[in-house]
């Protein structure tokens, strides 16, 4: 579906996209260059060149013909002639089905943006919840690997002073270390999973986001002079205050720097 | 009718008898104790977790009507949300009260053999003291319900008091 305004390496599997000249990296041409600006893009850039380079590679690796192989001629570059270049022809104007064609492509786009910001909206949702549960996994595990430490710092201590024979504390030293092994492992392995989940999924966060940062800080910014008033008036325990406040402003600091980097 | 000798023997079968009871008493109250060094790791882990969940559960749910309050939660969200945390707190909180009072019911009996046996304690009034504000900083929490902090307190004092030494009489 490659025509002039659009990109020849941009193809489309279901409601993606992807580029062919970035190894099929999944690509969003609403913010990049596929679409009308794609010679500036460089990926393409980087294929054009290739192309061009195999183009002129047969010539130039060509084993010379043996009566050019004993002869080494060697001649000093002429100088061209000045060739005139042909008059700038005008270029007509689209035609109806060209404008017509773009129209519907554009169409298309609006469509399908709306489509990826539906399905990217569904994944953040789901994100944010997964997140959390994991996060209290996560602190639950904590939990239990500082109960064990402690029991384990007991009975030594016990064993220390006599109060325990060894056997009995070698076998529940080792009972006790292979569960602090097991928790320790798998925490590490949710902590791993979730700054994967974070990896793929904050770029279209940021991308959705970007829009709404604006309103979206105003609303934030309100609520938290809605949550000053309602400590003063005694409403909520400092504690809560403080919670709610530090995550309200860490939301701020994050949509900031969002829109900071769309407006660069 | 018994003999003088025969009578004595018969007291002193009988003393001989006390004395293996008493050895399969002290055998058995070192099983039951190693047996409990063996849970305690467990209870001690399951125990902390439990409050931690409680602890999270309840300052979500707090968090989660204030955010509502301010409208920066979807309102079907978060009452999904609420309605799932308060069907699983009451549940962990049972969980939790039913363990922490099993687990000083163990430590009270622990102590009262550890003592008729003559073995030394590994239970001081300092840990007790420390258990004692525990519990009290949960009920004020809100972890604990009052029925079971009451008995928690109750089995604590019973325990303060296996560590002092018997009356004379």
């Amino acid at each position: 579906m490659a025509s002039a305004g659009v990109c020849p390496g941009l193809y489309r599997v279901g409601n993606k996209f992807y580029c062919r000249y970035a190894k099929d990296a999944e690509v969003d041409p609403a913010f990049m260059p596929c679409v009308m600006d794609y010679w500036n893009c460089e990926f393409y850039k980087r294929w054009k060149a290739e192309e061009e380079r195999k183009k002129q590679a047969p010539e130039s690796v060509a084993a010379p013909k043996p009566e050019e192989a004993a002869v080494v001629r060697v001649e000093a570059p002429r100088p061209r002639p000045a060739v005139p270049l042909p008059p700038l022809q005008p270029t007509p104007p689209p035609s109806v089905d060209e404008v017509e064609e773009l129209i519907q492509r554009a169409v298309e786009l609006g469509r399908l943006w709306e489509s990826y910001e539906r399905e990217a909206r569904a994944v953040i949702d789901a994100w944010e919840e997964a997140r959390a549960r994991l996060r209290r996994e996560i602190q639950s595990l904590e939990k239990s690997i500082d109960a064990y430490a402690a029991e384990l710092e007991r009975l030594e201590l016990k064993a220390k002073v006599g109060m325990m024979p060894k056997e009995e504390f070698e076998e529940i030293k080792a009972s006790i270390d292979a569960e602090l092994s097991k928790r320790v492992s798998l925490r590490d392995q949710l902590e791993k999973r979730l700054s994967e989940l974070d990896r793929v999924v904050l770029p279209h966060f940021k991308r959705i986001k970007a829009a709404e940062a604006k309103p979206e800080i105003a609303k934030l910014r309100l609520a938290l002079a809605k949550l000053d008033q309602k400590l003063k008036s005694g409403e909520i325990s400092k504690e809560v205050y403080e919670r709610l406040r530090s995550e309200l402003e860490d939301r701020i600091r994050r949509l900031e720097r969002i829109r900071e980097e769309v407006e660069e | 009718m018994m003999s003088l000798v025969e009578r004595a023997n018969a007291v002193k079968e009988l003393f001989e008898q006390v004395d293996r009871l008493w050895e399969s008493y002290v055998a058995e109250v070192r099983r039951s104790l190693r047996e409990w060094e063996r849970l305690r790791p467990l209870l001690a882990e399951r125990l902390s977790v439990l409050k931690s969940m409680i602890a999270s559960n309840l300052e979500e749910m707090q968090e989660l009507s204030l955010k509502l309050e301010l409208g920066l939660v979807d309102e079907a969200k978060a009452k999904r949300r609420l309605e799932e945390l308060n069907a699983e707190t009451p549940r962990l909180v049972r969980e939790l009260e039913e363990l922490w009072v099993l687990r000083e019911k163990i430590v009270r009996d622990s102590i009262l053999h550890m003592r008729r046996a003559g073995m030394p304690i590994d239970v001081s009034e300092e840990d007790i003291a420390g258990k004692e504000k525990e519990v009290e900083e949960c009920f004020k929490a809100s972890i604990i319900s009052k029925e079971a902090f009451e008995k928690l307190k109750e089995i604590l004092a019973e325990q303060l008091a296996a560590l002092k030494p018997p009356s004379p009489d």
